[in-house]
C-alpha cells in the first residue's frame, strides 16, 4: 500500500517540480538583459578602479622605489644629476625635488602583472592606478627581436633589448604597443593640449593644489615662481 | 487522395498537355524537393529561435552580430557548413558513415507527407496515416545506429546504442498515448483526426476527454525523448559522449544530423497538433479563418516553444532513469489512460458530455497547479556590472 502511494507521489512531486521550474524559467522572459555589447557599450568604471598604470612626471622625484618594488621587473627609471645651479622644482603636492633629474620612465605593460606593489611606495603620489582598462594592442613591440623569446630570461631579454628604440606607446594616448614610456606621453598629451590624468586617490586634493600651488609651511623659501613644467 | 494534385493540373492545364501518371509523378519529386527545402529553412529558423528563446530566458541577448539583430546567424552557420570540409575517420566504414545522416534525413522527412496541414493542403491524405507517421519517425534510429557504429568512436558508438535504446524504448508511450485518441477517433487519418475536432476549442480531444489529457502529457513527455531533447538528450550527451552519435561528422553531413532535429521536432508536434490540439482548426465552430495551414503552424510553434523552454529548465536524465521513467511510469499511465479512453468511446452522447466536463475539470486543476507554481516561484533579479 505504501509502495502504491509512494509510485503515485512520486509522479505527482515530478510533475509538479517540472511546473514549478517552467514558471520560474517563463518568469525571466521579456526582461532587461544584463548583457553590455563590449565594444558598441563600455562600461564606466568607478573613477578609483585599478587598472592600467599612470605616472605623472612633473611630480616624479626619480626616488625609484617603485621599480624596487617591482615583483616583475617591468618598471624602468633613468635619471641624471641636477646641475647645481638649477633651482629644483616643486612636485605638485608641493614637495621639493631633490637633486636627480628624470630622463626616462616606462612601464612594460605586457609584463606588468598590475599587482600595485610600485604604487605604495611612491612618496610623492605620482604612480598610480588608473580606471582606463583597454590597453590590448595589434603589436606588442617596434621590432620583432624586443619579444621575450622562449626559455629566456627576463634579464637577458633586457640585455638585449635596444630599449631606446622602443616606442612607447598608450592606445589610449594615440599610441599602439606595451611599453608606456610616459615621459613621451604626457609631452604628448601636453602638445595636444589635453590633461595629464590625476591621481584618483586624491582628485579634489590635487585640484586644489594644482590650482594654488601651495606650498608646506616648513619651507622657507620665496621661489613661488617655479617653472611649472619640471623637467621636460 | 490525389485530390490536392488533381486540382493542381487541373489548375495548370496540364491534363491536356501530359498523362495523369506523369504529371502526378512531376509533382509528388517537386513536392519531395520542396518538403526537402522547407526543412532546411525550418531548422534554420528554428536553430535561430532557440537561441534567441535560450537567451531571452537566460535574460542575455543572443547571437546579435550577423545582420540586424542577428537574425543572419544561422545563414552564415548554414554557408559556413557547406564549404567546411567533410572529414571521413581512419578506419570508418565509409560506406555507413555516408549513408547514416541520409537516413537519418529520410525518417525524418518522411511522416511530413502525412501530416494534413489544412483542409486541403496534404500531400498523401493516408487512410493509415497516423500509423505511417509513427512507423516512418522511427526510421531514424537505424541511421543514427549506423552512425554510431559506422564512425569507429566508442563515444559514437555508445551515443548510437543510446539513440536506439531509448527511441525504441519511448515509441511505446509514445504509441500508446496516441492509441488513446485514436478510439475516442476512431480513426487513423491524420486529415480525419482534424475534421473529428471541428466545432471549436471544445471539441479539442484535449478538453473532451480526460484520458485524452493524460495522454497528451505523456505524449509531450514522450515525445521529447523521440527527438532526442533535453532532458533526454542522451544519446548526443555533450557532457559525456562528446557529442554522440554525430561526434565524427563535420560539415553539411553534421547539418543535416542537426535539420533532422528539428524536422522531428515540427513532426511530433504537429502530430501533437493533429492528435490533442484540434489539428487545423482555428478554435471556432466553422471554418478556419485565413485558412487552416496558419492555425496549424501557430500552434506548432507553441509547442515548439515549450520545447525549446523545457531544454532551458531542466537537466539531463541519467539513463536509468531514462529507462524507469518510461517502463514504470509513463507505460503503465498510458495503459490507464488508454482503457479510460477505450471506455469512454464506448458510452453514449452522455457519457460524452461527462467526460466532457471531466476533462475540463482536469484542466481546471492543471491550471490551478500553475498558479500554485506560480505563487512558489519569485523572480530574483540578477547582481552584477557596474551598469547593472
Amino acid at each position: 500500500m505504501r509502495a502504491f502511494f509512494g509510485y503515485w507521489r512520486g509522479i505527482a512531486s515530478g510533475f509538479m517540480t517540472t511546473l514549478v521550474g517552467m514558471v520560474a524559467a517563463i518568469r525571466h522572459v521579456g526582461r532587461k538583459e544584463y548583457t553590455l555589447e563590449y565594444p558598441e557599450r563600455r562600461d564606466v568604471l568607478p573613477p578609483r578602479a585599478r587598472m592600467s598604470l599612470f605616472m605623472n612626471p612633473d611630480e616624479c622625484i626619480a626616488c625609484a622605489q617603485c621599480a624596487r618594488a617591482c615583483p616583475v621587473n617591468c618598471i624602468t627609471v633613468a635619471s641624471v644629476k641636477r646641475p647645481k645651479d638649477e633651482e629644483p622644482p616643486l612636485t605638485v603636492v608641493g614637495q621639493r625635488k631633490k637633486v636627480l633629474v628624470l630622463t626616462e620612465y616606462k612601464i612594460d605593460m605586457g609584463r606588468c602583472c598590475f599587482c600595485g606593489l610600485c604604487v605604495e611606495p611612491c612618496p610623492t603620489h605620482s604612480l598610480y592606478m588608473t580606471p582606463y582598462f583597454e590597453m590590448a594592442v595589434v603589436q606588442k613591440a617596434a621590432e620583432p627581436d624586443e619579444i621575450l623569446h622562449e626559455g629566456e630570461s627576463f634579464a637577458a631579454a633586457d640585455a638585449r633589448r635596444t630599449r631606446s628604440e622602443i616606442q612607447v606607446q598608450h592606445p589610449r594616448f594615440g599610441r599602439t604597443g606595451l611599453v608606456y614610456d610616459f615621459l613621451a606621453i604626457t609631452d604628448d598629451l601636453r602638445n595636444r593640449g589635453e590633461a595629464v590624468p590625476l591621481n584618483p586617490l586624491f582628485p579634489e586634493e590635487h585640484a586644489q593644489l594644482i590650482k594654488n600651488r601651495v606650498q608646506p609651511p616648513n619651507q622657507n623659501t620665496t621661489s613661488t615662481a617655479d617653472p611649472p613644467g619640471g623637467p621636460s | 487522395m490525389q485530390g490536392m494534385y488533381e486540382t493542381l493540373l487541373a489548375a495548370l492545364g496540364a491534363e491536356r498537355v501530359i498523362p495523369f501518371s506523369v504529371g502526378f509523378a512531376v509533382l509528388v519529386v517537386v513536392f519531395a524537393l520542396f518538403a526537402a527545402i522547407m526543412g532546411a529553412v525550418v531548422a534554420l529558423i528554428m536553430v535561430l529561435a532557440e537561441r534567441k528563446i535560450s537567451a531571452d530566458i537566460q535574460e542575455r541577448i543572443g547571437p546579435n552580430r550577423v545582420g540586424p539583430m542577428g537574425f543572419f546567424q544561422t545563414v552564415a552557420d548554414a554557408v559556413k557548413l557547406l564549404t567546411k570540409e567533410n572529414v571521413l575517420p581512419r578506419k570508418a566504414d565509409s560506406i555507413l558513415h555516408y549513408c547514416a545522416p541520409t537516413l537519418v534525413f529520410t525518417g525524418a522527412l518522411l511522416p511530413v507527407a502525412a501530416i494534413a496541414w489544412s483542409n486541403r493542403i496534404v500531400a498523401a491524405d493516408l487512410n493509415i496515416g497516423v500509423l505511417y507517421v509513427v512507423g516512418t519517425a522511427s526510421f531514424g534510429v537505424i541511421g543514427r545506429l549506423m552512425a554510431g557504429w559506422a564512425s569507429n568512436n566508442k563515444w559514437s558508438l555508445l551515443g548510437g546504442m543510446r539513440a536506439a535504446g531509448q527511441m525504441i524504448s519511448y515509441e511505446i508511450p509514445n504509441s500508446i498515448a496516441i492509441l488513446s485518441v485514436i478510439v475516442l477517433a476512431g480513426t487513423l487519418n491524420l486529415q480525419e483526426l482534424s475534421e473529428a475536432q471541428m466545432g471549436g476549442i471544445h471539441q479539442w480531444f484535449v478538453f473532451r476527454s480526460p484520458f485524452a489529457f493524460v495522454a497528451c502529457l505523456i505524449y509531450l513527455v514522450s515525445s521529447l525523448a523521440e527527438v532526442n531533447r533535453t532532458p533526454f538528450d542522451l544519446p548526443e550527451a555533450e557532457s559525456e559522449l562528446v557529442s554522440g552519435y554525430h561526434t565524427e561528422y563535420s560539415g553539411i553531413r553534421w547539418a543535416i544530423f542537426m535539420m533532422s532535429e528539428y524536422i522531428g521536432m515540427v513532426v511530433v508536434n504537429a502530430v501533437a497538433v493533429a492528435l490533442f490540439f484540434g489539428g487545423w482548426n482555428g478554435g471556432l465552430p466553422g471554418e478556419p479563418l485565413l485558412g487552416g495551414w496558419i492555425w496549424y503552424l501557430l500552434k506548432i510553434a507553441v509547442l515548439m516553444y515549450c520545447q525549446v523552454w523545457i531544454r532551458f529548465v531542466l537537466p539531463r536524465l541519467r539513463i536509468d532513469q531514462l529507462m524507469s521513467l518510461c517502463w514504470k511510469n509513463l507505460v503503465p499511465l498510458g495503459l490507464l489512460a488508454l482503457l479510460g479512453a477505450s471506455v469512454q468511446a464506448l458510452m453514449g452522447p452522455t457519457g460524452q458530455r461527462v467526460m466532457m466536463v471531466a476533462a475540463w475539470l482536469v484542466f481546471g486543476g492543471f491550471v490551478t497547479l500553475l498558479f500554485v507554481a506560480v505563487r512558489k516561484t519569485r523572480h530574483v533579479p540578477a547582481q552584477g556590472g557596474f551598469s547593472g
